[in-house]
């Protein structure tokens, strides 16, 4: 017994190896860009688990675009003046 | 006669010997004319003739019997029950009618329940039950005086001794061939130093001692693994072997025929020795008995009692196996059987469903950084509870019985039966109702307290090792499903925590399973009860509310800063009281000194009330990371105290490069000690970046001139104080206080 498919976490981190090829093609100052976005998409691990995906790109790929969502808010928010919406990342 | 089960075991063919403490303070060895039986279930009748006459030799008598064969048996079946002549050979016997036919052919039950269990079962027994019992022919008749749901039950006086010997070591290892130095049994009131003239000398006066003594318990440290062998192979090379006897049986000692078993379980390698057992007599090895060394003597005994396990039994078991016999006592009293080699498989799910169910529990990612006035509330038990009150069990989840159960599992629909309890339930039953009245009786606050703690401390452990052991491949009745819908209870019951918390203006900072931290300017701590009482009204599970944090720092990962990682915290209450998971002094590989000053810098840190505060703290945090830097290199830390433990991953042979636990394994094997994939070895790195097996020392070929690697010490201190200092300042990083360290250097030599 036990389970048969693997949490999102390691999930997430075997998806990071498939994308190996594409860091490797990047210049030296985009991987390190690159692994920070895909770093963003552990901030939401749990709500990616929970969406339950057959694909674990298509998680990781919204739990990156929200937090591209949120972060452009922040900085619209502190662009005019308003309090910022906090929250991780 | 009157008294309390002490011991109980096997003794000739069709007896079973059980120890009787009187009142008196006397054991009695009482014999009862008992066999267990097996029992054996075909698809044809005809088929029970096979092995009716192939073993008739080996029963007292059989007969056909009704009995539930599977969990999920609603209705009783025939079987016939075989009782044994000789309860020390179930398995064998069990195996000679299985290659009877081709697999499947012979379903065979309770084969592999111990006899003492199935004894206690059977009369409804435990150990360190108060009992009335009567001889009658060749048979007791017992009359139980007690209840296995007390809570201040009555425990007889019970003797203990701690036996050590001193051994004259020939190499730096001892040896079974090295001669005794002295022997030394201390029990309360006084410490006997045994130390004749010729080895047998001591041997015979160890034994004769014991017999004076007459301990109920004898505690060593190693027992199981060194030292009753070393004492055997001794009086073997001194002509005393056959008066070598330590129990009240008369045994004599004799090296156990099978070796130790290594084993894999939640990622790392185990090895468990083989025992060395008494007879009448209680022999607990500190060193491997978990439940002593997590509950204490009232922790064993409360286990023992609950599940029905001979106390020797008990003390060496795993919580599973703990929770295993507690499963087959209630099994027994439903007439469920226990199958020998189980084959219940989990139910089909399609694609989509594999991936809704399975799944954990849920988490909400820590917020990393330090957070003022968070404040942590627990579900109690949350997963026993939910096994428990949902009535989760192999059989009772998608049963047949309640398609249109209105108990269903959430997210997943699955139907939960209504019209029986399941088994598991039925045995945690026990477990969830004891430990909350233990805690109960503790918040008095009373002379009792440790006692209560003890106890309920070794519940606990059931209650945590009772949800692994509903998806254990081994488990006699685990099924994956069951398994799967705790986690999907877990998973609604914190979700709803979290819209409740935020309905009352919290902001959930971090959850986890079953714990929850939440912040919310201006609370105090009536406002968190409050929001307790309303998460415990809407959920219908007990919380416990753990207090309010000044501040509490959740950690990054050390390898991607930013990324927040699960169960790495450290905070202080308001009460000035510490809590730290998941860093270094809480795991158990760390040297001590490391622990020590890791502890140290969080103690000055809780002293502050608020992060600002904290921070201002930070430099006199980094005064005592110098002090312990300055005496590693002064070498004033006693290398004892810079032991690193690792557990093998893989037998000696088997290591291929060199690294530091290969370095320490070499040596230990070069001294001829054995050593076992799973077996814990300590070590201390005398030349992290030498290349031979000389980069370290193992602990127990440490001498007083042994010199470690202060270097390396300090760069590995560096980091564990790195740990706790960064998320108040960001210059504290390994390398900064390295810095540090080297700048105070040169100014103390200037």
């Amino acid at each position: 017994m036990g389970r048969t498919i693997p949490s999102f976490r390691i999930a997430e981190a075997q998806e990071a190896v498939e994308w190996r090829s594409f860091r490797k093609a990047l210049p030296r100052e985009d991987r390190t860009l690159f692994d920070e976005m895909l770093g963003s998409a552990r901030l939401y691990t749990s709500a990616s688990s929970a969406a339950i995906r057959t694909s674990k790109f298509e998680g990781m790929t919204m739990a990156i675009i929200f937090h591209h969502y949120r972060m452009l808010m922040r900085a619209v928010g502190a662009a005019s003046g308003a309090k910022p919406r906090e929250g991780n990342g | 006669m009157r008294g309390w089960i002490l011991d109980l075991y096997p003794g000739n063919p069709g007896e079973m010997v059980v120890w009787l403490k009187l009142e008196n303070g006397e054991a009695v060895r009482l014999v009862d004319r008992w066999s267990p039986s097996i029992y054996i279930g075909t698809d044809t009748k005809s088929d029970f003739e096979v092995p009716l006459q192939a073993l008739r030799n080996d029963f007292v008598w059989t007969r056909a019997v009704q009995k539930r064969e599977r969990v999920t048996d609603t209705g009783e079946s025939e079987v016939v029950e075989a009782k044994l002549k000789d309860a020390k050979k179930t398995q064998q016997v069990a195996g000679r009618i299985e290659r009877l036919g081709p697999f499947g052919t012979f379903r065979l039950y309770n084969a592999d329940v111990p006899p003492g269990q199935s004894y206690l079962y059977e009369h409804d027994l435990f150990p360190l039950a108060r009992c009335e019992v009567e001889q009658d022919g060749g048979r007791l008749k017992w009359e139980l005086k007690d209840d296995v749901q007390d809570y201040d039950y009555i425990l007889p006086n019970l003797r203990k001794v701690k036996l050590d010997v001193e051994v004259v070591k020939e190499g730096k290892l001892a040896h079974f061939t090295d001669r005794i130095d002295s022997i030394t049994l201390k029990g309360d009131d006084e410490t006997i130093t045994i130390d004749g003239r010729s080895e047998a000398d001591k041997l015979l006066g160890l034994v004769r001692a014991i017999q004076d003594a007459d301990p109920d318990f004898i505690l060593t440290r190693d027992g199981d693994t060194f030292l009753f062998p070393y004492l055997i192979k001794r009086a073997e090379a001194t002509g005393v072997a056959g008066r070598l006897t330590f129990d009240r049986d008369g045994t004599i000692m004799k090296l156990p025929s099978k070796g130790g078993t290594s084993y894999f379980s939640y990622g790392r390698v185990h090895y468990k020795p083989s025992a060395m057992k008494l007879y009448g007599r209680i022999h607990i090895d500190t060193n491997t008995s978990f439940t002593y060394f997590e509950a204490g003597f009232e922790g064993l005994f409360e286990l023992s009692r609950i599940c029905r396990m001979p106390l020797q039994t008990c003390s060496r078991a795993s919580i599973g196996k703990a929770l295993s016999s507690l499963q087959f006592y209630h099994a027994s009293k439903i007439g469920l059987l226990v199958p020998w080699k189980p084959t219940l498989v989990e139910h089909f799910k399609d694609r989509n469903e594999l991936l809704m169910a399975d799944r954990g529990g849920f988490i909400f990612e820590p917020k990393v950084g330090v957070h003022e006035n968070v404040g942590e509330l627990d579900y109690s038990a949350l997963y026993p509870s939910i096994m428990y009150r949902k009535n989760i069990s192999a059989e009772t989840v998608r049963c047949q019985c309640c398609p249109d159960s209105d108990n269903r599992v959430p997210e997943l629909g699955w139907n939960v039966c209504k019209k029986r309890a399941g088994i598991v339930p039925q045995a945690l039953k026990i477990i969830v109702e004891k430990r909350l009245g233990y805690k109960k009786k503790m918040d008095a606050k009373g002379a009792d307290y440790d006692k209560y703690n003890e106890r309920q401390a070794a519940l606990k452990w059931i209650g945590v090792c009772s949800f692994g052991y509903l998806g254990y491949s081994n488990a006699k009745f685990g099924r994956i499903d069951a398994h799967i819908a705790v986690c999907a209870w877990d998973r609604k019951i914190l979700l709803d925590t979290s819209r409740i918390a935020e309905r009352r203006g919290f902001e959930v900072m971090h959850g986890i399973v079953d714990s929850l931290w939440v912040q919310k300017e201006g609370a105090d701590r009536e406002d968190y009860l409050e929001l307790k009482a309303e998460i415990e009204a809407e959920t219908g599970f007990a919380m416990s509310f753990e207090g309010i944090y000044k501040w509490v720092a959740f950690l990054p990962s050390k390898v991607e800063p930013g990324i927040p990682v699960l169960n790495r915290y450290f905070g202080a209450y308001q009460s000035g009281e510490l809590k730290v998971r998941g860093i270094e002094a809480r795991r158990h590989d760390t040297p001590l000194a490391f622990t020590r000053c890791q502890m140290d810098i969080l103690r000055v840190l809780a002293q502050a009330d608020t992060v600002a505060e904290a921070k201002q703290k930070v430099p006199e945090c980094i005064e005592i990371f110098l002090r312990y830097a300055k005496a590693l290199a002064c070498h004033e830390v006693p290398a004892s105290e810079l032991a690193f433990t690792t557990n093998l991953s893989k037998a000696p042979e088997e290591y291929t490069a060199m690294t530091v636990q290969h370095a320490a394994v070499k040596q230990l094997v070069g001294e001829g000690a054995t050593l076992h994939a799973g077996e814990g070895i300590r070590y201390v790195i005398t030349d992290y970046k030498g290349k031979d097996s000389k980069r370290v020392a193992p602990l127990d070929m440490i001498k007083d001139e042994t010199k470690y690697d202060s270097e390396r010490y300090i760069m590995l201190l560096a980091e564990t104080c790195s740990s706790v200092l960064e998320p108040f300042d960001s210059g504290c990083t390994a390398a900064g206080l390295m810095s540090s360290y080297e700048a105070s250097r040169s100014g103390t030599l200037d």
